[in-house]
């Protein structure tokens, strides 16, 4: 069920991955990505390389888990290598056929960027799936405060985003249940062209719509009931501590752009 | 037997983290014709079971046996099981979304193809069936009907099917005693009148034993008993310790039984429990 849900993909550990705060966590993230672009050297790549494979292992992240997430940009992968290969011009010729060459130049310049889009996705897939969707918008609401200067409603925004994730797999599973109740009375989600089909999902969109308003009403409700109110200040019932291991993760990565800026990797 | 699985197995999310196992190698029967209770606390695997009765979920491991078909892939096969076994989902009245009860109940025999004629008459009898008034009820909004009147609409909308065996999961969810009454009325009508074969999914051993001439009782994926109300009832101890509260009239003579009053336990209505009080006492037996 959850399977096919890529925003909630958080695999459940304990490791000092998921355990970390997530503001430095995601403060450590912009930092390898930053250095990721500006990485010019294969040593440098094959040194961010490496340490992402010794994370996802240390994350105790299965690897089909990445390749899961690197199924989506299998062609840009493979649409950005052929055009390096056939556009990038220099150094050796290694394959002519006609007048169309590979050179070396192109080789290397191709391998070089999809290692650092595999690279790219890899982090950001590591790092959601090791946080929880809730602990995530807990960070991105740190980051979001500098716009409460200009009257962003921060807190609500994160609010809002934080009861979209929670009800996503409510929701999920509410499809999967009602699919299944129609497929009981003979309804056919599979076969038809595509008008039939969207036709066909009335009986799953309706009672879909309207559960969902249900459920919002009640949990406006419910909040409204336990005190939440627009505007309020709120505080948080587990506060997230930082630990010299938050400082490790943060100024590693840190210390790594730093590295790679100065000996330019 | 007409119903059958066999070892039935089922995991949820095989594979991944989330590996939930929800049925543990079931076997058992339900004959044609019968009316019974399948009970269990809640988490025990009823919802998932029923759903491998009319092929909606896949099992792992074993399989279910339909009148002798055993249920596969094949999706003609599968079209045809689902209208002979008809499945009424819990809250049943969530899944409405037409705008009118005739166009809700038309929706089961529309799918099978039924031509204007036959939708109507298969809609006229489902809510006859129920005991609604198809003149009144037919062009109104089945999301403005009153919460019996909901629960029978979607009775009547797996009843359109004209199907062989009719499974409903907690019928009585939801509703107050008089809709409760109504629906286990319609239930006892369909199963005798109408012979129709009946499994309701319930955790309460009231209901079971009141419908039911069988009671299958499921705890964490297996089928842990199973045999007529008298017999389930008398292990009173192995019920309560699964969570599950024993009728009061039973407690009630379990109670007396316990006390030294050499009572039946095995009865199901008022009027039996009083006749076997009244029995033990003109034999003289006093507590």
């Amino acid at each position: 069920m959850s399977r096919n849900i890529t925003l909630g993909q958080y695999l459940p550990g304990d490791t000092f991955m998921h355990r970390l705060n997530p503001r430095f966590k995601l403060l450590s993230l912009l930092f390898v990505l930053t250095a990721l672009f500006w990485l010019k050297t294969f040593t440098g790549m094959g040194i961010l390389l490496l340490l992402l494979i010794l994370l996802t292992a240390a994350a105790r992240v299965p690897y089909r888990y990445l390749l899961r997430g690197l199924r989506p940009i299998l062609y840009i992968i493979l649409f950005t290598l052929v055009i390096y290969l056939f556009f990038t011009k220099g150094g050796v010729v290694l394959l002519r056929v006609g007048s169309v060459t590979i050179e070396q130049a192109g080789l290397f310049e191709g391998v070089f960027i999809i290692a650092r889009l595999i690279a790219l996705v890899t982090a950001s897939i590591l790092v959601t799936l090791t946080t929880t969707p809730l602990a995530l918008t807990h960070g991105l609401e740190f980051f979001l405060a500098p716009f409460k200067l200009i009257r962003l409603p921060v807190d609500e925004i994160a609010m809002i985003m934080m009861i979209a994730l929670r009800f996503i797999p409510t929701l999920m599973e509410e499809s999967q249940r009602l699919m299944r109740a129609q497929m009981a009375r003979g309804a056919d989600f599979e076969t038809g062209n595509i008008f039939r089909k969207a036709r066909n999902l009335t009986p799953l969109i309706v009672p879909l719509f309207v559960s969902a308003f249900r459920r919002a009403d009640e949990l406006a409700l419910a909040m409204e009931a336990r005190g939440y109110r627009i505007g309020a200040r709120r505080t948080r019932m587990r506060e997230e501590t930082v630990t010299w291991r938050d400082w490790i993760a943060v100024t590693a990565p840190a210390a790594l752009l730093a590295a790679v800026i100065i000996y330019a990797l | 037997m007409f119903i059958r699985t066999e070892e039935l197995t089922h995991v949820y999310m095989p594979g991944t983290p989330f590996a939930a196992t929800a049925l543990r190698g079931v076997t058992l029967a339900i004959e044609r014709g019968s009316c019974s209770a399948l009970i269990g606390p809640s988490g025990s695997g009823k919802s998932t079971l029923i759903q491998h009765l009319n092929g909606l979920l896949k099992a792992t491991a074993g399989r279910v046996v339909v009148d002798g078909r055993a249920v596969g892939e094949d999706r003609q096969e599968m079209l045809k099981l689902r209208r002979r076994v008809g499945l009424v989902f819990q809250m049943p009245e969530q899944q409405f979304f037409a705008e009118t009860v005739y166009d809700e109940i038309a929706f089961a025999p529309r799918n099978m193809g039924c031509n204007p004629g036959a939708v109507e008459a298969r809609v006229k009898q489902a809510l006859n069936q129920v005991g609604l008034d198809y003149g009144k009820l037919k062009d109104r909004s089945p999301f403005h009907l009153s919460a019996g009147q909901k629960r029978l609409t979607a009775v009547a909308a797996i009843l359109a099917l004209r199907p062989e065996v009719l499974i409903m999961d907690e019928p009585t969810a939801g509703l107050d005693p008089a809709n409760r009454q109504r629906l286990h009325d319609l239930l006892k009508t369909l199963n005798r009148e109408a012979g129709l074969t009946i499994l309701i999914v319930t955790h309460d051993l009231d209901q079971a034993a009141a419908l039911a001439d069988r009671i299958l009782v499921l705890n964490d994926g297996r089928l842990v008993m199973s045999g007529p109300p008298a017999e389930i009832l008398t292990r009173g101890a192995e019920l309560r310790r699964l969570g599950l509260a024993l009728p009061l009239l039973s407690e009630i003579m379990h109670g007396l039984s316990e006390r030294g009053l050499p009572v039946n336990t095995a009865v199901f209505s008022l009027d039996q429990a009083r006749r076997e009080i009244n029995r033990v006492r003109k034999q003289g037996a006093t507590l």
